[in-house]
């Protein structure tokens, strides 16, 4: 049995350099992209590389907007300037509450505005994964992702531990300042953040897809969030950004998940504004099929009503007042 | 409780180092009983009464057949069809139509559900009554040994579904702690996490795609789904096999072979004999031969209806053990159609075997043996292929629409221009689905060429034979593969559900 016992160990021991080898091979190799439990995020179709290169510049902005995909795509720092607003998109993509915590924590000092605005909607989406990988994989290194990262793995899918290994065994062989961002010709990285969607897609067929969930109101990270603020007395606005009809609609608990983060935010003294409320959604003359890219994300036509009327209604009615 | 997870190596690697340190086998066998109580727990109080309840009552049930100086057919009889009528209202309670919605109502209520392996059990016990009752195993007279028989955990949930004269003596005697036993079983344990994570998985994430919602396709992804999923159910369910085999190896127990390379059969008959080879062998002693027997004494004459009396007798049990084999996967009307198409197929090849040789000679195929193994194998695939339809669609009707789309719009193919015409084809959103199934198609040629090369020479024999940095490396790989090709998502087997 000790000699079985200690062939086991030997194995596993002998497996180490196997597996680093195996990611390095896949990480710096002509295969990095193929492996399926191996993603690459570096200079992603999320834009994030170029997002935190230019979010290393310290300027200040009016408005600095933290969430998901639906932040980076939703607002467009054009239509914001019309009005004499500058503004900022510090987003990646998927990116849950817990996500957020860790970057809002290392840009809160570091990034000068007015206003923060967070965007709501995937607050509590179940598995900050993607975001933890595309974050570490495009941010230089830093406490905070160190320990976003650390979290991220424990416990988790082995995709997600190769991943962000992959990630910093990355830097290595290719620092972050000679990455290279990767285009596609659907995305168009705009300046201060914002990723433009240049294709139409049959937005019909992707919201027939769209079946019925449900939102987790798992509220840990996000009162980490507010107590993060508060802390560093930071303004901060929440918002939760318009969807599309469908997908409310199939949202079973959709007005508890309202219900609960207007809660929260009250109770932190802070504002929320939902921009799903019948009345600024009929303002704002959205329409699933015109106006939405998919059941989440609005196309360049509704990225621009959306932005004109909140600022029409939010800011230039307080900076007139 | 599932194999693939953290629990399960725990408990199989603290069970295995405990079960050596044992010497006595009266304490070994408590050990294994505890232990596979253990890992049933998972599915909950009432499911390991209820199985502890139905081995305690069979254990009885056969001592006293066994006891009996002459054969007790009707108590014999009670005890079978106790067993079965458990089965069937736990299998079936929930998804009578006639009783609808009442019937799943009371049945959630109750918490009636299918209990984890008991289709397996089931059919282990029954098979013990009748071995007992046929006077070809004695009555085991030990509650602890009878237990472990049934219960030992490796098998537990999915089979195989084993036979008392094999199991049972393994279990009389505590066997010393044998390297090689141990490291073959590691092996094995490797090689069945390789077919379900690696293989089994990846091919499930686009079947899941597709027969989640069939109607939304039609033509090459129906085609592609449908072969996927053959492959998909073979690697899941021989993966399985393959833990189960190997974790029963760590304690010195050899478990029955499952499955030998099915889609290599070149004939439906000859598939029944590699494919889920304990039920199909159980089906063949326990239901086919007997029903042969019985009708075969109430049909003396040498024709009936014009047609040969063999030849009825023939049909009969087919289609009746085909049913079986249907209704004993599930209750839906698509497992009954499951059941009969192989009972047809079957019944079909027998009656056709002169014409069929007629055929043969015409085409002067017996001078091109590899041609006709390949064309019989590759027939014989297909017709397996179109009986899968009916196992993994949802219903008859999703079943339907399947068969009749599979070939509409193949032009298409045709008219491919750019990889956005590639990813409208196979009805993927991304070139990384896209690559998904390149991996998928990948690794379905490697199992086949495995296989292939395994039917001609055992690789692990051969394996063993190399220096043992060799096999170590080999191992290496498959580690590696599972790390970096694995699907984790999925992890629950296909079987699990029957």
């Amino acid at each position: 049995m000790q000699h079985f016992i200690k062939k086991i160990s030997v194995f596993i021991i002998l497996l180490i350099p196997g597996y680093l080898f195996c990611l390095i091979l896949f990480t710096a190799g002509p295969l990095n992209n193929w492996i399926p439990n191996v993603r690459n995020f570096t200079g992603g179709y999320g834009h994030s590389l170029v997002r935190f290169r230019e979010a290393a510049d310290y300027q200040e902005y009016d408005l600095v907007f933290i969430g998901s995909s639906r932040v980076y795509r939703g607002f467009d720092p054009r239509v914001f300037e019309r009005y004499g607003l500058s503004i900022f998109n510090l987003g990646s993509p998927a990116q849950t509450s817990f996500n957020t915590y860790y970057l809002a924590k290392k840009y809160i000092d570091r990034i000068h505005a007015s206003l923060f605005v967070m965007e709501v909607s995937s607050l509590a989406d179940n598995s900050p994964d993607e975001s933890s990988i595309d974050l570490i994989s495009n941010l230089p290194f830093s406490r905070e992702m160190f320990e976003m990262g650390m979290k991220t793995i424990r416990g988790k899918q082995i995709r997600t531990v190769n991943s962000i290994l992959a990630a910093y065994l990355r830097r290595i062989f290719t620092p972050l300042n000679k990455a290279r961002q990767r285009y596609d010709p659907e995305n168009k990285y705009i300046s201060r953040g914002y990723v433009e969607t240049c294709r139409m897609r049959n937005v019909r067929d992707r919201l027939n897809m769209i079946g019925p969930r449900q939102k987790n109101i798992e509220m840990s990270s996000f009162r980490e969030i507010l107590e993060l603020f508060r802390e560093h007395k930071k303004p901060l606005l929440l918002i939760l950004v318009p969807l599309s009809k469908k997908l409310k609609e199939n949202t079973s608990n959709y007005k508890e998940f309202v219900e609960a983060v207007r809660k929260e935010t009250r109770r932190y003294g802070y504002s929320f504004i939902d921009f799903n409320e019948k009345w600024s959604f009929k303002k704002m003359e959205l329409d699933d099929l015109v106006d939405f890219y998919d059941g989440s994300h609005l196309n360049q036509k509704g990225v621009e009503k959306f932005n004109r009327f909140m600022i029409e209604s939010h800011f230039v009615k307080k900076a007139s007042q | 409780m599932n194999f693939i997870s953290f629990e399960f190596i725990l408990l199989a690697s603290i069970s295995f180092f405990i079960y050596y340190f044992i010497s006595s086998s009266k304490w070994r066998l408590y050990w294994i009983v505890a232990c596979s109580l253990l890992f049933y727990l998972k599915a909950g109080i009432f499911p390991i009464l209820l199985l502890t309840a139905v081995v305690l009552g069979n254990f009885l049930a056969a001592r006293f057949i066994a006891a009996a100086p002459r054969p007790k057919k009707g108590f014999f009889i009670a005890a079978v069809l106790a067993n079965v009528l458990v089965l069937a209202f736990f299998k079936y309670f929930n998804s009578v139509s006639s009783l609808g919605a009442f019937a799943t109502q009371a049945g959630n209520a109750a918490g009636i559900s299918l209990p984890l392996g008991m289709s397996f059990y089931i059919f282990t016990l029954i098979g013990y009554l009748v071995d007992v009752y046929r006077r070809q195993a004695p009555g085991e007279q030990n509650l602890a040994r009878f237990s472990s028989f049934i219960l030992f955990f490796p098998k537990l949930a999915q089979g195989p579904i084993e036979r008392a004269g094999r199991l049972l003596p393994q279990f009389q005697r505590a066997e010393p702690f044998s390297e090689s036993g141990a490291s073959d079983g590691l092996k094995q344990i490797v090689w069945g996490i390789f077919k379900k994570v690696v293989i089994a998985d990846r091919l499930g994430v686009y079947v899941n795609q597709v027969y989640g919602s069939p109607r939304d396709y039609s033509g090459i992804p129906l085609l592609v789904a449908t072969f996927f999923f053959a492959f998909q159910i073979y690697a899941d369910f021989s993966g399985y096999t393959d833990i189960a085999l190997g974790g029963a190896r760590l304690f010195g127990i050899r478990l029955s072979p499952n499955f030998r390379r099915p889609y290599l059969s070149r004939s439906i008959k000859e598939f029944w004999t590699r494919w889920h080879i304990s039920l199909s062998t159980w089906l063949r002693d326990y239901l086919h031969m007997p029903i042969a027997f019985a009708l075969s004494r109430r049909m003396p004459g040498a024709k009936h209806l014009g047609v040969q009396t063999e030849k009825w007798i023939y049909l009969i049990s087919t289609g009746l053990t085909f049913f079986v084999c249907g209704i004993w996967h599930g209750v839906g009307w698509n497992f009954v159609v499951w059941g009969m198409l192989f009972g047809v197929y079957l019944v079909f090849s027998s009656w056709s075997r002169k014409a069929r040789k007629k055929v043969n000679r015409a085409l002067h195929l017996r001078r091109l043996p590899n041609v006709h193994r390949l064309v019989s194998v590759l027939f014989t695939f297909c017709l397996v292929c179109l009986a899968w339809i009916f196992f993994r669609a949802q219903s008859l009707g999703d079943a339907g629409y399947v068969v009749s789309h599979l070939f509409s719009g193949l032009d298409r193919v045709f008219q491919l221009q750019s990889v956005e015409d590639i990813l409208m084809l196979f009805r993927v959103k991304v070139k990384r689905e896209l690559l998904e199934i390149f991996i998928s198609f990948l690794l379905i040629l490697f199992l086949i060429i495995l296989e292939w090369i395994q039917e001609r020479k055992p690789l692990r024999l051969f394996l063993r034979k190399q220096p043992i940095w060799v096999h170590w490396a080999v191992y290496q790989v498959f580690v590696l593969a599972i790390i970096f090709f694995g699907v984790f998502k999925q992890t629950s087997f296909i079987y699990f559900n029957f």
